[in-house]
């Protein structure tokens, strides 16, 4: 390149550069210098305190909760929501009656706003009212209503329940389009072999798609560590922090109790578990490219 | 040697009110290398998926030996397929593509491993066995599904275009290796192609499809010399038959351009055909007809002279030295012995008493 094209292509990439900036880094560096400093409601002027904000964190038990439950709501709700959705896709993708409504319909809870899916599972798991309690008890596998979201052994369960039933349609519609570019002469070439559909799909049907599989955990893994409109409207991260994960502890310190530099070292915390997550997700984007490449 | 003969009865299958195969009927004998040959559309690879399991006839009896088949899946029916993308395993090493049928049938590893290695050695893929398919040729590819074709020994071998994604000096080189390959295993071979050459140079018998209806079964010399109708005979060779529409009354064909003696109780609508290598180029008084030479392509071997006759073009093959110019007007002499004729309406072959 010469030095006017080089000139030229900082030009052309400024605004997108400035953008980001503006719009990512700044509020990311603002939040780590934020969390070295002092600041609350009765304390607007920011008091540099160096790492204290951090020392104190680190000896809260509820740090360690806080890193359990966002442990426990992230393996689980991805698990669940993928082994769920990849299971509807297998379905979707079978030849039947009905399967443009079928799929339509499966969209359904996706499109929901959070909010309005988190208020609809609340209901449903009313001790009084609810569902789930008058349908547990119709098939008698308990005898009296349970208060799902107030008991701090069932909050974290219930929770991931409603959050599979939102996100599952999500991964089936990636699945089934992956599904759809499976190389139907393998798929056959394994039925003259002799292989059963199980056999199939082990060895034929999901090796096909691993790629896409690998990509949507991860994409998941990070959707779900960063979720909130849910377990803020249905728990708000209780019982006794039961259900408190990242972005809800944020949110109640920051702006629950005014306490922002405690807020911004939650903050950091989870930046980095991200940075960790995204830096895996482009090292199998590459894999799944060079792979590409070979064949 | 286990062999296994193919019996299709009234075999159909429609896809709503679209007809792919009608009431096809064929035999295939023991060890016979039987080819599929026909247009896109013909309704050969269907008729072949339903041998094989992949589709099910809608009406109809498929038996493999003397068992009926219809009902049975495909990896029951103790046959193998080539496919015209290989269908191979693309995140499986070759050893795993070809062993992978002894695999699913409980082979155990150290057997496995053992005609696996002798697959591959017959099909001369020894060195590759630990290369994946994404890093082989397309010659290399196809080998691969021809191991794991021949590595359980399989009754029947179904092949579907197998040599078409190949290089044409490749395909050649292919073929004969296929025809030997078959030969030595001596396994009864359904093989489907719309190429002729492939047809002709490989099948004992060439079935020739069209419109999912089957227009003639016979030996490729049959086929070439006595096709049973119009469309065979426009469909075979290289170029093809030449066919013109002429009328035959009293005994005498009825057409200006041609001068031709009418063959005994031939009468009506005819449409009669000469191979272009049978006819021969002549003065223009002293042919069977005359006209203008349209275009002169040399072969190599051969030239193909074209002469615009009337409204037709009839296509000439010559020798190589021949010296004619567009635009030059010459006769063409038909070879009386290897004249063809057939019924304009229906299509089909007129028999006549060539002694005359």
């Amino acid at each position: 390149m010469s030095h006017r094209e080089r000139w030229m292509a900082w030009i052309f990439v400024a605004p997108a550069l400035l953008l980001v900036g503006a719009l990512m880094y700044y509020p990311m560096i603002g939040t780590i210098i934020e969390s070295l400093y002092s600041t609350s409601f009765i304390n607007p002027v920011p008091k540099f305190q160096g790492l204290a904000a951090y020392y104190k964190i680190l000896a809260d038990p509820i740090f360690g909760q806080v890193v359990w439950n966002s442990l426990i709501w992230t393996v689980f709700v991805v698990a669940l929501q993928n082994v769920f959705g990849l299971l509807v896709a297998l379905l979707l993708n079978q030849q039947m009656p009905g399967q443009g409504l079928m799929r339509s319909l499966v969209l359904l809870p996706w499109v929901l706003p959070g909010v309005v899916a988190a208020i609809l599972w609340r209901f449903m798991y009313d001790p009084q009212l609810g569902l789930v309690n008058s349908l547990l008890i119709s098939l008698g596998l308990i005898d009296h209503g349970t208060a799902w979201l107030a008991e701090t052994s069932t909050a974290m369960g219930s929770i991931i329940m409603a959050a599979v039933w939102k996100g599952f349609p999500f991964s089936a519609i990636v699945y089934l389009a992956a599904l759809q570019t499976v190389d139907q002469e393998q798929v056959e070439a394994a039925k003259i072999d002799g292989a059963g559909a199980t056999r199939r799909l082990f060895d034929v049907v999901l090796p096909g798609i691993k790629d896409v599989i690998a990509i949507n955990l991860l994409l998941t893994t990070i959707l779900t560590f960063n979720y909130f409109d849910i377990i803020w409207v249905m728990t708000n991260g209780g019982p006794q922090n039961a259900t408190a994960i990242f972005p809800t502890q944020i949110y109640e310190l920051g702006f629950g109790q005014f306490r922002f530099g405690e807020a911004a070292v939650y903050g950091v915390f989870s930046i980095l578990v991200l940075a960790l997550l995204i830096m895996v997700y482009f090292g199998v984007l590459s894999r799944g490219r060079h792979r590409g490449k070979a064949s | 040697m286990i062999l296994a003969s193919v019996t299709l009865s009234s075999v159909s299958k429609f896809w709503g009110s679209f007809v792919a195969v009608e009431k096809i009927s064929l035999a295939m004998a023991d060890g016979e290398f039987i080819v599929l040959l026909g247009p896109s559309g013909c309704g050969k690879s269907t008729t072949m998926r339903m041998i094989a399991g992949l589709d099910d006839p809608s009406a109809g009896e498929i038996r493999i030996d003397d068992r009926v088949v219809n009902d049975l899946p495909p990896g029951k029916r103790d046959l193998a397929m080539v496919f015209q993308n290989y269908g191979l395993y693309p995140h499986m090493t070759v050893a795993d593509n070809i062993g992978y049928p002894l695999k699913v049938a409980g082979v155990n590893r150290e057997e496995r491993e053992r005609q696996v290695r002798a697959a591959a050695e017959r099909v001369e893929l020894g060195g590759l066995l630990e290369r994946k398919p994404g890093q082989l040729s397309g010659g290399q590819r196809q080998r691969v599904a021809l191991g794991r074709a021949i590595v359980r020994t399989p009754k029947l071998f179904l092949m579907d275009e197998p040599l078409s994604n190949l290089d044409a000096k490749l395909r050649v080189y292919m073929r004969a290796e296929l025809k030997h390959l078959q030969r030595d295993l001596g396994t009864t071979t359904i093989y489907v192609t719309h190429d002729q050459v492939e047809a002709m140079t490989l099948a004992d018998r060439v079935a020739v499809m069209a419109n999912g209806k089957l227009q003639q079964v016979g030996t490729p010399l049959d086929i070439y010399n006595t096709p049973a109708n119009v469309f065979v005979a426009g469909f075979l060779g290289n170029p093809p038959m030449n066919l013109l529409p002429i009328a035959i009354a009293d005994g005498r064909v009825q057409d200006s351009e041609l001068t031709l003696a009418a063959p005994a109780g031939v009468n009506g609508a005819i449409t009669v055909g000469q191979r272009p290598e049978d006819m021969r180029l002549s003065e223009t008084d002293a042919g069977n007809m005359a006209g203008e030479v349209y275009t002169t392509e040399l072969l190599g071997d051969s030239t193909l002279v074209t002469v615009k006759v009337g409204k037709n073009l009839v296509a000439v093959k010559t020798d190589k030295n021949t010296k004619v110019h567009m635009g030059e007007n010459v006769g063409i002499r038909f070879d009386p012995k290897h004249l063809h004729f057939f019924d304009t309406t229906s299509g089909t072959r007129v028999a006549f008493d060539a002694s005359r």
